[in-house]
């Protein structure tokens, strides 16, 4: 009952981005992927929901190699991807994007359950449920594309830079949420670039740079160390 | 005079808005433009012929058969060969198209000779005056058809499962893929269903000309009526489609029968110099 990576290799044409990632994801916990920007975290996570193929390596869900699967048949093994440009459905209403992140399911009741837990967790995106999806704030649109990522009920929500962009006290706000949403049974890989915040929530961290993991350890072990201060907290 | 060519003029333009929509339908989820899409429809019109004269099957089932053939020769023709053309340039799968469409009407004038064969009127031919107005209850029947598969076509995308993956698709194919829809999948219905729109625009048109392997041209009104419309809008694909007939039987009547054709090119070329996103487009969907 893990996501697992083992030596992922990815990149683009001749560019060489991920040199071997290892990691993993416990069910129904926080884990941290940091590191800089251009260290390879949304390239791994590309790998991961299937938009991006490895060169090497394996991915496994529950022991299943998911690797090179199509988006659409990992999200379908209860993976969704909240990606860094969040890719929201622009002209389609609040209620219409979320509806979508529900596609893959066919249980009326429990989609219907799902959209109340989702504006319980986010009441902003109540109130806009009629409004397109373009007209929401920076914030707002973090919220329906984490939301419209829960939509499709899974188990691992990975979430590339939830803060990007976004005011401190949003911040606080979006990571308090992601803590609910663990509570709820959901494990979380979280990519993210403010080491300080997600270091807050996650049970557990890595650190990426130009590829490879150069840290692993607890988020409080993490926050401790000297290294990790230096570069990323301060 | 007015009142009758806009009467007259509908017949056309609905079916240049068919066809028109069958481009746009595509063309916005898979940023092909399909080329070959007016053989297609002299295909499907020749279908019909084949399935009465050669099958003897009721009119009926022969446009039966000629709208699920034409659905699957639309989804064949992205699975066989706009799949594996993957990653290469557009302009490589645009040429592919071309080299569809002329394979289709070579093939048809190889097999079925070139002269023109007879298709049946959905009502009769026969005028009867209305108010002072002329008109054909074969032509109203093309107008009504036309309509109810737009209609049709609307109501599929707003309110079933396939509909909603493909508008999901038209927003945001990064997106799509992530909410769990297979957006290839998407591609073979897109092609499946701009080839069952030209296909009926190809039967209803039949009748009213003559069908003969080189009837592919009138593609080229549906284009232009496309680019009025701004080549990414269902509504302006329709309005340029209707715009467009009327244009035509207008400078048909005011000019001459011989400029008709001269102003869909016409049309198309200062569309395109003056009004590049046509006259109803909008720009593209900003990224979120
Ligand atoms: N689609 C792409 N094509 C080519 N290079 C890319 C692409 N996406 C990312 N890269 C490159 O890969 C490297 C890692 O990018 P990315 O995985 O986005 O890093 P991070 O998310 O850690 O900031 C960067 O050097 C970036 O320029
Ligand atoms: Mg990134």
């Amino acid at each position: 009952m893990t996501l697992e990576l083992a030596g992922i290799e990815a990149g683009y044409g001749g560019a060489r981005v991920v040199q071997g990632v290892s990691l993993a994801v416990p069910p129904g916990r926080i884990v941290a992927l940091l590191g800089p920007n251009g260290a390879g975290k949304s390239t791994t996570l590309r790998v991961v929901a299937g938009l991006l193929r490895p060169r090497g390596g394996e991915v496994r869900l529950d022991g299943e190699r998911i690797a090179g699967l199509p988006p659409d048949a990992v999200l379908r093994r209860g993976l969704a991807l909240v990606p860094e440009r969040r890719e929201l459905f622009p002209s389609l209403s609040v209620a219409e994007n979320l509806d979508l992140g529900a596609y893959a399911r066919r249980d009326r009741a429990g989609i219907a359950a799902d959209l109340e837990m989702v504006f319980a967790l986010f009441p902003r995106l109540r109130e806009r449920r009629t409004q397109p999806a373009r007209t929401l704030s920076g914030g707002e649109q973090q919220m329906l594309a984490i939301a419209r990522g829960l939509m499709s009920r899974p188990r691992y929500l990975l979430l590339d830079e939830p803060s990007l962009g976004l005011a401190p006290l949003l911040i606080e706000e979006i990571f308090r949420k992601l803590v609910e949403i663990r509570a709820h049974g959901t494990a979380i890989l979280l990519v993210e670039q403010n080491a300080a915040a997600a270091l807050r929530v996650a049970d557990h961290g890595y650190v990426l740079e130009t590829g490879i993991i150069r840290l692993e350890g607890s988020a409080a072990a993490l926050a401790a160390d000297d290294a990790v201060r230096d570069a990323y907290l301060r | 005079m007015l009142a009758q060519i806009l009467v007259s003029g509908v017949t056309a333009g609905a079916v240049y808005a068919l066809v028109a929509l069958g481009f746009v339908v595509l063309h916005r989820g898979t940023r092909v433009v399909h080329f070959g899409l007016g053989d297609q429809l002299t295909l499907s019109a020749y279908i019909v012929v084949i399935g009465q004269v050669f099958l003897g099957l009721p009119f009926a089932a022969a446009i039966l058969l000629s709208l699920l053939l034409s659905a699957g020769f639309g989804v064949l023709i992205e699975r066989g060969v706009m799949r594996p053309l993957r990653g290469s340039p557009l302009l490589v799968m645009i040429i592919a198209t071309l080299a569809i469409g002329a394979a289709v009407r070579e093939g048809l004038r190889a097999s079925m000779g070139p002269l023109p064969w007879p298709v049946p009127f959905l009502l009769s031919p026969a005028p009867f005056t209305l108010g002072g107005l002329v008109l054909v209850p074969a032509n109203l029947a093309v107008v009504g058809v036309a309509l109810a598969v737009m209609l049709a076509l609307f109501a599929m995308l707003r309110w079933t499962r396939f509909g909603r993956a493909i508008v999901a698709v038209y927003e945001n194919p990064t997106g799509a893929a992530i909410v769990g829809i297979s957006v290839p999948g998407v591609h073979a219905r897109l092609w499946g269903l701009s080839s069952v729109l030209a296909a009926v625009a190809g039967i209803l048109m039949a009748p009213l000309i003559t069908l003969s392997p080189d009837m592919g041209t009138i593609g080229i009104k549906g284009f232009a009526a496309a680019i009025l419309g701004g080549f990414n809008s269902l509504p302006g694909a329709i309005a340029g489609g209707f715009l467009l007939g009327i244009v035509e039987t207008g400078a048909g009547v005011y000019v001459s029968t011989a400029m008709k054709d001269i102003v869909s090119y016409a049309l198309l070329i200062g569309c395109v110099l003056l009004l590049p996103r046509g006259l109803f487009g909008t720009a593209e969907a900003r990224k979120v």
